[in-house]
């Protein structure tokens, strides 16, 4: 039996067929099934939130908190990939110090983990290198796909890569996690010089829930019209998760209509608004608030200086990417 | 490292710095004018007219009111009296608007850079969640000093004095989004009087508040312009609030100005008003029909009324029994003839993030019954009607729907028999043409029953069957809510729940919203109306019963001429009962129950003294 059906798979055209577009088409699958499983819309919103603390962390200046996964991002990007590993441990640490709850961990891991797993799986089909062994070589009839497999170097390339994205999101998520959005904004209409970028985070921020709520509200009102968005109740039933997958798909244009129109007519009254509010009249703004500079905010830039130098050190001992 | 504004702006900084913090020097000692010369204005270069023949003058001080049915020009007139046009809105321009301070040359705004016209008039527009661009209230209001690169301290001063002149200190660390509608539109205000401009213009600043809170807006507007010396223009369609408030209103037909006296002569004679579409208030209606009586001036607030009917008899058995003047479908106010549960609520309580928002509410709205739900924002009204619709599942108790328990979440499932009309019905318009809007339910599959009518019906029924090849944004803001309920009625349902349909919409078409309802009952043989409202004068014409709700829980479940009796008790609800009932009220002294039109209460007069 086994020995037919390894037969039929993968020594077979067709069954070569079925594998390559299982593998094409059905891990990328995994990524939003963990998704909605685990955290769903409703979920991001929540766990991507500012939640108030009286953390040291959440005391740091906002501006040091912005710089934290930039400069993060940037030595992860130097080292090479088992001094990136030593480095996630380190973007650990803030995490340890704040304690999340555990259904936060749950959700955080799903978020971080996504990504990390789509990279795998990217590299794994499209990081090519001479005389790569092809762990499953893709038939003739995949040739649109445009690579000859899945590879054991891409694979290998690809976790190096999860590794600098595990480090990225763990970083980010720090800031994003404890910093309330009007710090964010604050920090930085303060670090980037063009106001017009700062305005534009600022709108961002104040916008992205209303967005949510509006999507929420038009979904509801088609909904009323008798248009279906409801999971199917059992989902191993294919032809009910094929209908639910096509009345998803089909709504995509019919709720883009009054959210896009809404969105419109809001960013005219936005412009007209920012305009009579003198925006963009002085190349220099003045500013309301003012943040104090503490002892917690030295320590933590002495933390970021020594680890800045030590990955430096590292590098020059060899630790580095290039 | 602060740039140097240039000399023109530091002027007008100056200037303005001077009005905020002492406003008696820029208008009480000295009054500044605005004036609006507009020979036309269109939108479009050859285009129809908006605005044509103006000549406005507005004095620091004063509070002009402008009504005036929709379509009729008083938006676009405010976009030219703050500057916006032709600066930002393009269009056909023909005039000028100046503004001139005693002793000095008159400055033409339309001339003048955007953010400096801003400095002399500031402006709010209706919808305040998009003139709110920040996140937090404190940085909202010091986006413009700090634009105008103000000194630190002159930026903290304007913050704290524009919050403390709209009564929203208290505001100032929370998030825009946290706020409530009437806490957004004073924060809306403050960040324009942050500008320091002399004359503010706010186009429906109370349009989604509820009566408590417009009378707050409004006073605060009355000291802004009777305390601070600043112009005030305030576009309504609240007369009955905003007339005992303002020195001056204006009526608006056509893009014309058409009236333009004190409160106490504008509205006088009220055809006039309704000629045009526009509710006048409803003590001067009442003054008008009985000039014997109020040989003053007309009063424009139920004090004032009070005083000149003194003495007055009224019928003992006033309202009770006698025939029911009202539109309402179901007839009298009592509920006989009525079916069984439509739409059932039993000890639902529901909480959002730890907030309670209803708790152990019970309400059954009987089959043809049109049920008012009133209360303050933020109440639990809106929270109570989607429980019913089953967007919200209650943390404890049931909702039914026709006898049927209401699953939520699956709306789908009781859309064919309860439909929600959405207080901004753009969120329910998804096709290209009213005819695809309308046969949406054939274009995706959606099951009709047998009872459901054919789009061309329902066309015809809100009377868009000429125009069923028209784009739905290019229709009026009424005839788009007549779409938006057509498209419900395609479905055929037995019953209505109706988030504030009438926010925007002038008399004209209020009522002719409210006749197409009455159309469909008789169509469909029976309707339930569950109306979520703050207009009280739709209540007192429309509703068969009345259930105010305060901080999640009912706390009256009456018939409206009862519910209007007690004044104290909606006042607590953020509520006021219409001026003529309040009136009733107040000379009978608390009756059971009291007169709910104007000719009703003419009514009640003892033949004698008719």
């Amino acid at each position: 039996m086994m020995h037919t059906l390894n037969h039929l798979l993968f020594h077979t055209l067709a069954g070569q067929t079925v594998v390559a577009y299982a593998i094409t088409f059905l891990v990328p699958l995994v990524g939003p099934i963990l998704f909605l499983r685990f955290v769903g819309l409703k979920g991001l919103r929540n766990v991507l939130s500012y939640e108030a603390a009286d953390t040291a962390i959440h005391r740091l200046d906002p501006r040091l908190k912005l710089l934290y996964p930039i400069v993060i991002t940037t030595l992860s990007v130097l080292l090479n990939w088992e001094w990136t590993d030593v480095l996630f441990g380190v973007t650990l640490v803030p995490w340890i110090l704040l304690r999340p709850s555990a259904l936060r961990v749950r959700v955080l891991a799903v978020i971080i983990g996504i990504p990390a797993l789509l990279s795998i799986w990217s590299q794994g089909l499209y990081y090519t290198t001479p005389n790569d062994h092809l762990i499953f070589a893709y038939p003739i009839t995949m040739a649109w796909v445009g690579t000859a497999g899945l590879s054991t170097a891409g694979l290998v390339y690809g976790l190096h890569q999860a590794g600098r994205v595990l480090v990225t999101a763990s970083a980010a998520l720090v800031l994003i996690f404890t910093t309330g959005p009007s710090d964010v904004v604050w920090a930085t209409t303060k670090l980037l010089a063009p106001q017009r970028l700062g305005l534009a985070i600022s709108v961002g921020v104040r916008f992205l829930p209303q967005v949510f709520e509006r999507l929420n509200t038009v979904m509801r009102a088609a909904e009323v019209r008798g248009y279906d968005f409801s999971r199917p109740e059992k989902w191993w039933k294919l032809g009910q998760l094929w209908n639910y997958g096509r009345r998803m798909v089909r709504a995509l244009p019919l709720l883009t209509v009054p959210i896009l129109v809404g969105s419109l007519r809001g960013c005219g009254q936005m412009a007209l608004v920012a305009d009579s509010r003198a925006f963009g009249v002085n190349k220099r703004r003045t500013t309301y608030r003012r943040v104090a500079w503490t002892r917690a905010d030295r320590a933590a830039v002495a933390a970021a200086v020594a680890l800045v130098l030590g990955a430096f050190v590292v590098i020059g001992l060899g630790g580095g990417r290039f | 490292m602060i740039a140097e504004p240039d000399s023109t702006t530091h002027d007008l900084r100056a200037s303005a710095v001077a009005g905020i913090c002492n406003p008696a020097t820029g208008s009480a000692q000295a009054p500044a004018t605005l004036r609006a010369v507009i020979d036309e204005f269109a939108y479009e270069p050859g285009g129809r007219p908006v605005l044509s023949g103006i000549d406005l003058t507005i004095t620091t001080g004063e509070l002009v009111v402008v009504a005036g049915p929709s379509g009729s020009g008083k938006s676009t007139l405010a976009l030219a009296l703050a500057g916006l046009i032709p600066h930002r809105i393009a269009g056909e321009f023909r005039g000028e608007v100046t503004w001139q301070t005693a002793g000095a040359e008159p400055v033409d705004l339309t001339a003048l850079p955007l953010h400096e016209a801003a400095q002399h008039v500031g402006i709010t527009f209706q919808n305040p969640e998009y003139q709110l661009i920040q996140y937090q209230v404190d940085a909202e209001v010091a986006f413009g000093p700090e634009n105008l690169a103000l000194p630190h301290a002159e930026v903290v001063a304007r913050v704290h004095d524009s919050l403390s002149m709209v009564g929203a200190g208290a505001l100032a660390d929370a998030a825009i989004s946290s706020l409530s509608g009437g806490q957004k539109q004073r924060v809306a205000i403050a960040a324009a009087l942050a500008m320091a401009p002399p004359v503010l213009v706010l186009d429906e600043p109370t349009s989604d508040l509820d009566p408590v809170g417009t009378d707050e807006v409004l006073k605060v507007l009355h000291e802004l312009c009777h305390v601070s010396g600043r112009g005030v223009v305030v576009i309504e369609h609240k007369l009955d609030e905003v007339a005992p408030y303002a020195d001056r209103v204006l009526l608006m037909t056509g893009g014309r100005i058409v009236v333009d006296d004190h409160p106490r002569r504008a509205f006088l004679p009220t055809s006039r008003w309704h000629q045009a579409g526009v509710r006048p208030p409803e003590l001067v209606t009442l003054s008008e029909r009985l000039p014997d009586y109020f040989t003053a001036d007309p009063p424009l607030t139920v004090d004032e009324a009070t005083v000149q009917l003194a003495g007055m008899n009224l019928a003992a058995d006033h309202a009770t029994g006698r025939p029911d003047d009202r539109a309402g479908p179901s007839g009298p106010s009592g509920l006989g003839g009525l079916g069984g549960p439509a739409l059932e609520a039993v000890g639902v309580s529901v909480s959002f993030k730890g907030k309670r928002a209803l708790r152990d509410v019970s309400l059954r709205v009987a089959d043809g019954e049109w049920v008012a739900l009133i209360g303050a924002n933020g109440s639990g009204k809106t929270t109570l009607g989607s429980v019913l619709m089953g967007f919200v599942a209650p943390d404890t108790g049931t909702a039914t729907c026709f006898g049927r328990p209401v699953e939520y979440g699956r709306i789908p499932r009781q859309a064919d028999r309860v439909g929600y009309l959405f207080q901004n019905v753009d969120d329910m318009i998804f096709n290209d043409t009213v005819a695809a809007e309308l046969e949406f339910t054939r274009r995706h599959n959606v099951p009709a029953g047998p009872d459901a009518p054919a789009p061309g019906e329902v066309a015809a029924l809100i009377g868009l069957a000429d125009r069923t090849d028209a784009h739905p944004y290019a229709l009026s803001g009424g005839e788009r809510q007549r779409l938006a309920l057509g498209a419900l009625l395609t479905r055929a349902p037995r019953a209505l729940i109706l988030d504030e349909p009438t926010t925007g919409l002038d008399e004209a078409h209020a009522t002719a919203l409210f006749d197409l309802l009455a159309r469909v009952r008789t169509s469909l043989g029976s309707l339930t109306c569950l109306l979520i409202t703050h207009d009280m004068r739709l209540v007192a014409r429309f509703a068969d019963r009345v259930v105010a709700v305060r901080e999640g829980e009912v706390v009256l479940d009456t018939v409206p001429r009862r519910a209007f009796a007690q004044p104290d008790l909606l006042s607590r609800c953020g509520v006021r009962a219409p001026a003529v009932s309040a009136l009733h009220g107040r000379l009978a002294g608390q009756p059971a129950e009291v007169a709910l039109s104007v000719p009703e209460f003419v009514g009640l007069l003892v033949p004698s003294l008719r």
